[in-house]
This record gives C-alpha cells, sequence and structure tokens, in this order.
C-alpha cells in the first residue's frame, strides 16, 4: 500500500484564530476512513486544504507524493457539504462539464446512477429538491474512477433511509484501490463502513487508529469512544 | 483542458452576451429605418424622434452597465462562492482559470464595443449620409488618413484597454474582498472605491509628471486643441494614457492572480 495522503506540520489559521494545529497524518490507498469530530473541530478546514480551496498557514500536503494543484485534482474527488453547482444548468450539462475536465469520469455509470433514482437528466437543478439536488452531486463524484474520494458530511441533512441509500452508493461504486476519507459526526450510521477513523479535536489530531483495534483493543464502538472522548 | 474551459465559458457567457448585443441590432436597425424614411421630417414626428434618440443612448447605457454587473457577479459567484468549490476543484492552474475569465469578459466587452461603435456610425451615417460624402470629398486625404490612425484608432484601442483596466480592476476588488471572513461583498465595493479613487489621483499626477499638463500648456491649452494641432495633442495625451492602463492593467492582474493562487480563502 503506497500512501496517498500526506499532512506534515499543517496550520491553519483564520485572523490569528487556529483551525488547524501542527495536523501530521498518513493516508494509504484501498482504505475508508472516518475524519471525526464535534463541529467546528477543524474537519471541514481540512478537507478544504486537500482540495485546494485553501492555503495553509504553514505545513506542506501532498497527495500521491504531489503538492495540492492540477495534479491533484486529476485523482481527487470531492463532494462539498453544500450545493455547488450552477442551479441554471440541467444535469445532463453538468454531466457533459464533468466528462471534459475529469479522464476518470464514467458517463455511463452517472446515468445509470440517475436512472436508478428516477432522476431526470433533462431537468434543471433548480427544479429539484435539496434532497434530489444532494443526490446529483452524488452521483457526479461517484462516477469518477478517482484514487482518493473526499466527502464532507455526506449524509447529514437526509433522513435515515436515505442515508443507507448513499452508503450504498458510496460503497458500490468507488474504486477497490481508491481511498474514501468520509467527514461526519453521524458515526452511529457509517461506523460499519470504516476500516480507519481519525479524531479531530479543537483542531488537533486526537486520535488515529483502525476500526479493528479499537473494537478489540478498548472493546467499545467507535460511536461510543467518540461520546466519551468529545463529552462535554 | 483551457480550451474546454474557455468553450464552457463563452457558452455560459454567450447566453446573456448574444442576446444583449441582438438588442443593439435591433435599436440600430429599427433607427435606421426611421431615420431613413424621412419619418422624422414633421415637427410632430420630431418629437418622437428626440424621445426615440433618448430611448437608444439609455439602452446603450444600461446594456453597458448590465455587462459589467454581469460579468462582476459571475466573477465572484463562480470564484469566491459555493460555484467556486467545483471551479477550484477543476484540473487547472489558477493562471487558465483567471486567464480564461479575464479573455472571456474581455471579448465580450469589446463584441459589445464594436457593435456600440457601428450602430452610431450606422445612424448618423443613415441620418447624413450625403453630407458625409460631401464633406470626405471636399477633405484633405492625408487629413482623413491622420484622424484615422492617430485619433479614431487610438480612441478605439483606448476604449477596450479602459474596459480591461476596469474589469481587472473590479476582479482585484473581489479578489481582496474574498479575503475577509465577514462582509466581503462590502468589502470588495469599498476595494474597489479605493482603487477608483487611487486611479484618479495617480493618473492626474502621472499627466503632471511627464508634463502633460505643465502649468505653461494649461495656459495655452486651448490654443493646442484648436485647428491642425488638435491630432498631435491628442496623439500624446493617447500615448502617456495607454502606458498607464497598460501598467494599471498589470498591477491589477498581478493582484488578482496571486490573491487566488496563494490566499484562497473560500467560505
Amino acid at each position: 500500500m503506497s500512501t496517498l495522503l500526506e499532512c506534515k506540520g499543517l496550520f491553519k489559521s483564520y485572523s490569528g484564530r487556529p483551525a488547524l494545529k501542527n495536523v501530521n497524518l498518513a493516508i494509504e490507498s484501498g482504505h475508508i476512513v472516518g475524519l471525526l469530530g464535534p463541529n467546528g473541530s477543524g474537519k471541514t478546514t481540512l478537507i478544504k486544504l486537500i482540495n485546494g480551496l485553501l492555503t495553509p498557514t504553514q505545513g506542506e500536503l501532498y497527495i500521491n507524493q504531489n503538492p495540492v494543484g492540477v495534479e491533484s485534482k486529476k485523482i481527487v474527488s470531492y463532494l462539498p457539504d453544500h450545493t455547488y453547482l450552477d442551479m441554471n444548468l440541467k444535469v445532463r450539462d453538468i454531466i457533459s462539464y464533468f466528462m471534459d475536465f475529469y479522464e476518470d469520469f464514467d458517463e455511463k455509470k452517472a446515468y445509470d446512477m440517475l436512472s436508478k433514482l428516477r432522476i431526470n437528466p433533462g431537468d434543471k437543478l433548480n427544479t429539484m429538491s435539496k434532497g434530489t439536488k444532494e443526490k446529483v452531486q452524488l452521483i457526479l463524484v461517484m462516477s469518477r474512477r478517482a484514487k482518493l474520494y473526499v466527502l464532507d458530511e455526506p449524509i447529514a441533512g437526509v433522513d435515515p433511509a436515505a442515508r443507507d441509500y448513499i452508503l450504498d452508493i458510496i460503497l458500490s461504486n468507488y474504486e477497490e484501490d481508491a481511498t474514501i476519507l468520509i467527514s461526519t459526526h453521524l458515526i452511529a450510521d457509517i461506523e460499519n463502513i470504516l476500516d480507519q477513523v481519525i479524531f479531530l479535536k479543537h483542531g488537533e489530531i486526537s486520535l488515529i487508529s483502525s476500526v479493528d483495534d479499537i473494537r478489540s483493543g478498548q472493546g467499545k464502538s467507535v460511536d461510543a469512544l467518540f461520546r466519551e472522548v468529545f463529552r462535554c | 483542458m483551457l480550451g474546454k474551459y474557455m468553450k464552457h465559458e463563452f457558452k455560459e457567457t454567450g447566453k446573456l452576451m448574444i442576446p444583449l448585443n441582438l438588442v443593439i441590432l435591433v435599436f440600430t436597425l429599427l433607427g435606421m429605418v426611421m431615420l431613413g424614411s424621412r419619418l422624422l421630417s414633421t415637427p410632430a414626428m420630431a418629437l418622437i424622434g428626440i424621445a426615440s434618440l433618448t430611448l437608444y443612448i439609455l439602452t446603450l447605457f444600461a446594456i453597458f452597465i448590465v455587462v459589467y454587473v454581469y460579468f462582476t457577479v459571475r466573477f465572484y459567484k463562480t470564484m469566491y462562492q459555493s460555484q467556486g468549490y467545483l471551479t477550484h476543484t477543476l484540473p487547472l492552474s489558477t493562471g487558465s482559470i483567471v486567464n480564461t475569465k479575464v479573455f472571456v469578459s474581455l471579448f465580450w466587452v469589446t463584441v459589445t464595443v464594436v457593435f456600440t461603435t457601428l450602430s452610431i456610425i450606422a445612424l448618423v451615417y443613415t441620418a447624413m449620409g450625403q453630407e458625409w460624402g460631401k464633406m470626405a470629398v471636399d477633405s484633405d486625404i492625408s487629413f482623413l488618413k491622420e484622424l484615422l490612425f492617430s485619433f479614431l484608432l487610438p480612441c478605439f484601442s483606448l476604449t477596450i484597454l479602459g474596459g480591461l483596466e476596469q474589469l481587472l480592476m473590479i476582479y482585484a476588488s473581489l479578489a481582496i474582498g474574498q479575503l475577509f471572513r465577514q462582509y466581503r461583498v462590502l468589502a470588495s465595493i469599498g476595494t474597489f472605491f479605493v482603487f477608483y479613487i487611487a486611479l484618479q489621483i495617480l493618473g492626474t499626477l502621472t499627466m503632471f509628471f511627464t508634463q502633460f499638463f505643465s502649468m505653461d500648456r494649461l495656459f495655452h491649452i486651448s490654443e493646442n486643441i484648436s485647428g491642425d494641432s488638435f491630432i498631435p495633442f491628442y496623439r500624446q495625451l493617447f500615448s502617456v494614457s495607454t502606458i498607464e492602463v497598460i501598467v494599471f492593467c498589470i498591477v491589477f492582474y498581478i493582484l488578482c492572480y496571486w490573491l487566488t493562487d496563494k490566499k484562497l480563502n473560500l467560505e
């Protein structure tokens, strides 16, 4: 297994207020990793740094041995925690947009998923419900044969039945040798699919462990450990 | 990849810019029909003519305002707001993104300037075509050439360069505005006005330092711009202004590029 994501002494502060402090991290290919922490712990900041949407105050970040840039963006498929598409476009226009820019985009897979979810590719995004828009975004992200999928709160704001469906889409569409980094605070819902977890607390990593080690070593579920570590 | 991005930018911006320029075309054709048919020769119809002319001028102003507002909003939305999450995760360099945005917006500003210029020429020609022809025949050919190359063409290129300067000033203001955690739009507008005032002051100072507006010249300015000497006067004015605009364009471009590349701070 090769190191896919590496952070060395990563700091990020906003107007002098630290959001991430000395984050050192190495994630290998072929894992599903949970980036866990309460609101304001720095999850989204770390994800934005990985995607080049923020610049670090200090430290280095490499994806597949490349610094964040054109090369890293070719292999990272990112789902933000909000809608980021042009609402005036039709789904099929957005698919053609993704096909133009991402060589790893699988058009057939995208249309298959749309058809399974009964989403009309001819519909404009601004005519869709919030949930349907989120599904379209997830379909676009998971239709890429990326090496690293970065999903920021993919199941937040949807009902429990939809959560299972979303997780099913994620699990049945990612490449076997790819890594998925999922940020969430709804641990119980995703615990079963995780290989590894990273706990972020006040911008610092408080734990990196495999899920098996937590269960066998501490005799607890990840959810139980999370509640213990982040108890208010 | 750059070509694909440009294609998408043209496709999206064309949805508004093509109809806007068609409006200019339609207004021009209507004006030509009205002027050509001599409908406006009676006193009663002259009033309608004045109203139509006012509407035409206001429409042209409105179109230019819409063009600049549209490109400002589009740049802000696709670079520093939610759509920026898509723009900045495309496998493109910051240079490619900024250059494409600047090129495409400048292209449409140029098209609108060309359409507007041609529209005015067409209407003036329709109104006084024969007189124009007579004036051209009566005039010295070398003077007309001088007028074209030393006044009209530099005037046109300076208008386009000025358009680029305005666009880059707006984009640089937005790039600075996105650095703020709160009130980003307000910060961008504030920055724009600071730039605008600084530009006016620096522009005036440049004129003085280059001796263009020396006191002696100001004293004799009315003589300088009268008669045959008006072309050399404007030639010098265009040269100084062009250099100045190019320098500001470079400064605003570097600001916009550097801040987006090194200090990107999406909400």
